[in-house]
């Protein structure tokens, strides 16, 4: 009954355009107080301490690192260096944009900040190079989602925090899934180029190991941020949180070095990144209140014990719960859907005794998938904003794509190796 | 007269949290303690224990004490730092000693009594102390045979002033980080240790740290029980009693085993991944000594505190 | 309300921004202090995480006014004017409500921490009630940036 009347409240909230994360917070006050009366100092102390945490700090600092390599134009040397060296296959700037993409899921944790820093970039490039619009926009879309996989990344961060994970295992058990995703969606790209005839007339073009060499010199900067971020975490300088700090700070340098801003300028993307992250936070203090909720109505417990007694089997509730965020993921964001499930169905998963760390590779794909599937898809949205299409026609760009994507989420669903191979 | 007996036939609820999952030892107390509370007032004390920190970790908890959310929580002692400054006096190390706790119920009694004073001005009253664990320090691959192997180590610490400047101490650098972070940590080389209890080892650190280190009776951790004051003094006087009585007697079943689990935990370390290395007793005067810095820089902050401890103690 | 926006745009965020580089600058001089000259802070992790709280909380209200907080366009793009005014009106009315509720919830929840005067675990000891003030604060802002949209919204006329 009351979680039929939350489903009920949060819908109408939506549908009529309320804030996701405060749609998430009301509907759960509401029953909280109707039917718990819960104490007004638990709300404040939920709502305070859904973000008083360590790990979240990785949060804007990530979502700051690739608002500095966008405004420093670092993402633009990346790619001309990528197309250089392809520039005599088929499609050789649209492999290049991917390879970027994918490259670029290790600098930048989110699929937004992927996403973003490398829309405008790409969209020029490929641009001029005469690739239609819808197509260049569902790339980027797709491309930007290989963000959360491959280290850092939010969702991994977010899941940690939130299930109590080590964060870095997380990272870890995301590398080979995030790798095997990358190489397909590279072919595929190749694939649609080459049936398209894309840039085909590339027989004559030269290529010159000087013209790479420069091209390689002018990027070694950011080709270096990576290594710094996962090797200083591996190596075991400073912890993933931290991780997204000093890349913050070896990003800072490099702009300023390449004199591509001041102060002023910094402060600018330091409030740039601040308030894109209150997206993030309104939404996770909404989420904290509804899983607190969903918990004082012993709904967790009561899901556990529906799943225990049902006699299902791990396969079963895998695919059900793959089909459930799926759903979910078609109305909200990847954050809002994390924070919603995650307290659900991580008790459960570990109940029908499914790997944690598998399980969040799973929910991590999942995530992705909802990032680039309208109605409500994040990257839609951004590549929408950068190409002055409908969110529709970004989502027909995206096409084959959705395939590679849920053949990544069947695979690494069925075959726990993918995820936890690199760990012991 | 009719008043009296209308509030003896009211029933009054007791909210309990604690953040460990149900299968911890200290959720088995909370619910002995449900059962015979609620045995003893024929019901008219009702229990609610919200476990695995589904209400509140233990140390939102204890910031909750008072708003009525929450009547009763077990916290490690340091939370109760956080009110109190002089609440440190009993995570001092080389402070409690097992004999005595086990043996002396005057002591006890004095004790819970002393250290209900530092916070009863914040709302809160002490109903006991139960035995958390002894104090272990676990390191990665390096073997800590004596007190200089632990100097120049980064050591994450427990918390709170005393096991920090305990740490600082014997040479080693105290560094606080997010329990999720430890193992990474560790195995990564960020840190080089963990000062935790013997579960610890087994639950959260597990085979990223392959040596333990002892020093008897040199840090044992305790839980605090910690009640809503105003809460507690408007129960009938008989349900304060029954309370108060029915933890008494938990307190020392509660002692003696957490000793037992402490030996069986390093036992089942011992024979999988891990060494164990106890300082032998003729040894432990030493470290007693370099840790009176620590009891020395107490003291110098909260004279009064240190002294009448000494007094329960003698 | 002109010098609410003022207060709002300029001083606020200021004051964000400036928790978040603190937020910023002392995890690196953490890690490299830790790193380097094998000295950790026992009062790194509350000072990161402390200032992000204050910073992110601060700012809710402006992230809004900037447009950053997400919500789902599918239905309300297809709505008439007339009634996508009254339910931009509804969601702004909800906003006000949501945000001054856990504003007052703060309230009484900083009361309850002067009371009891409990502070933080690191050797900085700061009063919790300082530090939980960055709740009722913050969304004190967010609810001016709800009613704002508000007045905005009535004002408008509905083409
Ligand atoms: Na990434
Ligand atoms: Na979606």
């Amino acid at each position: 009954m009351e979680i039929t009347l939350f489903i009920f409240i949060l819908l109408t909230l939506l549908v009529l355009g309320t804030h996701i994360g405060v749609a998430l917070g009301s509907s759960a006050l509401v029953i909280l107080l109707i039917f718990e009366g819960t104490n007004l100092t638990v709300i404040s102390q939920q709502a305070f301490e859904s973000i008083n945490d360590y790990a979240l700090a990785a949060i804007p600092f990530f979502i700051l690192v690739g608002d500095i390599v966008m405004k420093g134009d670092l993402a633009k040397r990346l790619l001309d260096l990528a197309d250089l060296i392809l520039r005599r296959i088929h499609g050789g700037a649209a492999i290049a944009a991917m390879i970027v993409s994918v490259f670029f899921a290790s600098i930048s944790g989110s699929s937004v900040a992927s996403t973003t820093a490398l829309g405008k970039n790409v969209v020029n490039l490929l641009g001029e190079k005469g690739y239609p619009k819808r197509f260049i926009a569902g790339l980027v879309a797709t491309g930007g989602t290989i963000g959360l996989l491959i280290p850092p990344s939010l969702s991994f961060i977010l899941i940690g925090s939130m299930m109590g994970i080590p964060i870095i295992d997380l990272f870890t058990a995301g590398i080979v899934p995030g790798i095997l995703q990358g190489v397909m969606l590279i072919l595929v790209t190749w694939w649609i180029s080459r049936k398209n005839r894309w840039e085909s007339e590339f027989h004559n073009i030269k290529v010159t190991p000087k013209m790479i060499g420069e091209r390689f010199k002018s990027s070694s900067g950011i080709l270096f941020l990576p290594v710094l971020i996962l090797g200083g975490i591996y190596l075991g300088i400073f912890t993933p949180t931290e991780a997204a700090a000093v890349a913050v700070f070896y990003a800072l340098l490099l702009v300023i070095i390449l004199k591509k801003t001041n102060m002023r300028g910094v402060w600018t993307m330091f409030k740039g990144a601040l308030l894109q992250s209150g997206m993030v936070y309104l939404i996770i203090i909404g989420g904290a209140l509804t899983a607190f909720m969903l918990q004082s109505l012993g709904l967790t417990q009561g899901l556990i014990n529906l799943i225990a007694g049902s006699g299902l089997e791990a396969w079963q509730f895998l695919l059900i719960t793959n089909l459930l965020i799926i759903l979910l993921g078609l109305f909200l964001d990847g954050i809002s859907v994390i924070v919603l499930v995650s307290p659900l169905l991580f008790p459960v998963a570990i109940a029908a005794g499914i790997d944690p760390i598998h399980f969040a590779v799973i929910l991590t794909l999942n995530i992705e998938i909802a990032a680039v599937t309208p109605p409500v898809g994040l990257n839609l949205f951004v590549m929408s904003g950068l190409t002055k299409i409908p969110v529709e026609d970004v989502a027909k760009g995206v096409g084959p794509y959705y395939f590679v994507l849920i053949i990544s989420l069947l695979l690494v669903t069925y075959f726990p190796q993918l995820s936890l191979v690199l760990l012991k | 007269n009719s008043e009296t007996s209308g509030s003896e036939q009211e029933t009054h609820e007791i909210i309990m949290t604690h953040e460990l999952p149900e299968s911890f030892f200290k959720h088995e107390y909370m619910e002995q303690f449900k059962e015979l509370v609620e045995e003893r007032s024929d019901g008219r004390l009702e229990v609610t224990i919200h476990p695995s920190g589904q209400l509140y970790t233990d140390g939102e908890a204890v910031q909750n004490l008072g708003t009525g959310s929450v009547h009763m929580v077990w916290p490690v002692s340091v939370h109760l730092e956080a009110l109190a400054d002089e609440y440190g006096v009993v995570n001092l190390p080389f402070s409690l000693e097992d004999e005595t706790v086990l043996q002396d119920q005057q002591y006890r009694e004095e004790l819970t009594g002393l250290l209900d004073s530092f916070v009863e001005d914040n709302g809160i009253k002490i109903l006991g102390l139960m035995r958390t664990a002894e104090g272990i320090i676990l390191t990665n691959d390096r073997e800590i045979n004596d007190m200089q192997d632990l100097s120049g180590l980064k050591i994450r610490s427990v918390g709170g002033h005393v096991a920090n400047e305990l740490l600082g101490a014997y040479g080693a650098t105290a560094v606080s980080m997010p329990a999720t972070e430890i193992t990474t940590s560790l195995s990564q080389g960020v840190i080089d240790g963990v000062n935790t209890s013997p579960d610890g080892w087994i639950d959260v650190v597990g085979s990223a740290a392959s040596h333990g280190f002892v020093v008897p009776e040199m840090q044992i951790f305790t839980y605090s029980l910690a009640a809503d004051k105003q809460w507690f003094e408007s129960l009938p006087d008989d349900l304060q009693q029954i309370i108060q009585e029915t933890l008494d007697e938990l307190i020392v079943d509660q002692w003696e085993e957490s000793i037992e689990m402490d030996k069986q935990f390093l036992e089942e370390v011992s024979n999988d991944f891990g060494e164990v290395v106890r300082v032998p007793e003729d040894e432990v005067a030493a470290w007693r000594e370099k840790a009176k810095t620590v009891h020395e820089s107490f003291e110098e902050k909260h004279p009064d505190a240190m002294k009448k401890f000494n007094e329960i103690r003698d | 309300m002109k010098l609410l926006s003022f207060i709002q745009d300029k001083f606020v965020i200021g004051v964000g921004v400036g928790f978040f580089v603190i937020s910023a600058a002392w995890m690196i001089i953490e890690a490299i202090s830790r790193q380097f000259f094998s000295k950790s802070f026992a009062i790194s992790e509350e000072v990161v995480v402390f200032s992000l709280v204050w910073a992110i909380l601060l700012t809710l209200g402006a992230s809004g006014k900037k447009g950053f907080h997400v919500s789902l366009d599918l239905f309300t793009s297809k709505f008439r004017p007339r009634f996508l005014k009254l339910s931009n009106i509804f969601t702004c009315i909800v906003g006000i409500c949501y945000a001054g509720f856990i504003m007052f919830a703060g309230i009484e929840y900083v009361q309850h921490l002067l009371r009891t005067g409990i502070t933080s675990h690191s050797p900085l000891r700061l009063p919790m009630s300082y530090v939980f003030l960055a709740v009722p604060i913050g969304m004190f802002f967010l609810a001016m940036y709800y009613l704002q949209s508000f007045i905005k919204e009535i004002k408008s006329k509905g083409e």
